[in-house]
């Protein structure tokens, strides 16, 4: 598999019974942990849709990445309890889709916003003011570039070349193109994505 | 099969790798991320060697823990390129720990005592030793790599989820720089808060469940030190060793069916294609 560790052996039977002991108590540690009030219960995956994704790639772990692509597609971004119920089902450490979901930049762990704002700070969008256009978008969403709006209205991001140039500078809004953009007029723009 | 280290003619066994004929034979090659209770991973770079195959003219670099050894084929390992190579190596290794007195004496070994790179300071170089020995020997997959390039780093998922750590020690044991450390205290706290008490001699299966009669203190305890005496290691790489030279023999007869699909001899030919059955 990718990013992180590679070959992974058969493993011995004594080795195998005690990862079931360390299920279990993994299980229990948890379980009364929230019966102490000290942790809250995980959310519920959407098991069902997770079910839907698993099956339509014949549940197999090599597809992992797959996987993990039709998750964000439907989401938007990768919850922790539906990566938590694909690592139970296929058997696949946490660790590892931990170590995928955060090795490729595609993938996202935090919730996004309802609107995707992605402007392209490419050569070309970079000399025509794409940097201006970004400090502008920033200041009017009240967010950096890669973070999410506090009532989840927009999410934004930057990227390199939106293969447009000539309409530079250029952002993407749920990845409708809105070219020539002018610093002063881009919060207008903005604005009309409610 | 006969293979050629350093000039001298070589027995050497279908399934090993360079490196394993090399260390056989004596030869020193640093192999940071190379641990013999574990499969070779290629992440340090610095067990490089040249081999030439046989009929073939050009001499090429390769990873020889990676590499497995083939009839006829030519080693050197201790040639200007790999010294030089080397080097480079450990600069950059330098150059991200350099206050790791692991890393500064092995840069020492080799010649090389500065670094020309901007300097960092992380104890970790990330051989994935402790990454691989939570997932293999011990089975607990407790700890991962997340991020990648600069930022890549040893972490558990969402960076604090700890619920698989089982508390055995063994990353601590096998990390070459220290940069892994237990937290005892924390961990028994965290244990306690959920109301649970657990040895972790009998998470890893070497005690039955009893009650500690030290009140779960492990650096109180002494059959951490009586296992490590008898083991001359953790106990569970031993362990881990044992089993993995029970499991040799059966590796080179034919038509192996345990540990998944080995049909074909050319897979087992090659380690680094050795992969469990997808479960
Ligand atoms: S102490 Fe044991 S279980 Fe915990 S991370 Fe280290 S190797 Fe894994
Ligand atoms: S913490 Fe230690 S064993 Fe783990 S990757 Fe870093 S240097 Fe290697
Ligand atoms: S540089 Fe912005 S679209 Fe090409
Ligand atoms: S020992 Fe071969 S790459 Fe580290």
């Amino acid at each position: 598999m990718t990013a992180g560790i590679g070959r992974e052996r058969a493993r011995p039977a004594g080795i195998m019974s005690r990862i079931d002991t360390i299920r279990k108590i993994e299980r229990s540690l948890v379980e009364r942990r929230v019966a102490a009030g000290l942790a809250t219960p995980a959310a519920a995956p959407d098991a069902a849709a997770v079910e839907a994704i698993l099956d339509r790639h014949g549940r197999a772990s090599e597809q992992i990445i797959a996987i993990l692509q039709d998750l964000q597609e439907k989401r938007r971004y990768l919850p922790e309890p539906e990566l938590r119920y694909i690592s139970r089902e296929l058997d696949i450490p946490m660790t590892r889709i931990y170590a995928i979901a955060t090795f490729y930049k595609a993938f996202r762990l935090e919730p996004r916003g309802r609107h995707e704002v992605c402007l392209c700070m490419g050569t070309a969008c970079h000399v025509r003011g794409g940097e201006r256009v970004k400090d502008a978008i920033e200041r009017s969403l009240g967010v950096e570039a890669g973070g999410t709006t506090a009532d989840m209205r927009f999410s934004f991001e930057t990227v390199r070349c939106l293969g447009c140039c000539g309409q530079a500078p250029v952002m993407t809004i749920d990845g409708k193109i809105y070219g020539k953009l002018d610093h002063l007029a881009v919060g207008k723009v903005l604005e009309s994505h409610t | 099969m006969r293979i050629t280290l350093n000039g001298g003619t070589r027995q050497a066994r279908e399934g090993q790798t360079v490196l394993d004929a090399a260390r056989a034979a004596g030869i020193d090659i640093p192999a940071v991320c190379a641990h013999e209770a574990l499969e070779p991973f290629g992440a340090c770079r610095l067990c490089i060697v040249e081999v030439r195959e046989r009929g073939k003219k050009r001499w090429r670099v390769v990873t020889s823990c990676l590499y497995p050894v083939k009839e006829g084929l030519e080693v050197r390992s201790d040639t200007e390129k790999i010294r030089r190579l080397r080097a480079f190596l450990l600069e950059l290794l330098l150059a991200r720990s350099p206050n790791a007195p692991y890393v500064k004496e092995l840069a020492a070994r080799y010649g090389v005592s500065k670094t020309r790179f901007s300097r960092l300071d992380d104890d970790c170089i990330l051989c994935g030793l402790c990454v691989r020995a939570c997932s293999e020997i011990v089975g607990a997959n407790a700890i991962g790599f997340s991020q990648r390039g600069i930022g890549r780093k040893v972490d558990a998922p969402y960076g604090i989820d700890h619920s698989k750590c089982i508390a055995c020690g063994v990353c601590t044991f096998v990390c070459p720089t220290g940069a892994v450390q237990m937290e005892y205290a924390r961990t028994m706290e965290l244990r306690k808060q959920g109301g649970e008490h657990l040895c972790r001699y009998t998470l890893m299966g070497f005690l039955p469940d009893a009650v500690c009669s030290l009140n779960y203190e492990c650096a109180r305890c002494e059959i951490d030190q009586k296992y490590r005496a008898e083991a001359g290691t953790h106990p569970l790489v031993a362990r881990a060793l044992a089993l993995r030279r029970e499991s040799e023999p059966r590796r080179d007869a034919p038509g192996k069916p345990a540990g998944g699909k080995s049909a074909s001899p050319a897979r087992e030919k090659t380690p680094r294609k050795r992969r469990a059955a997808p479960k």
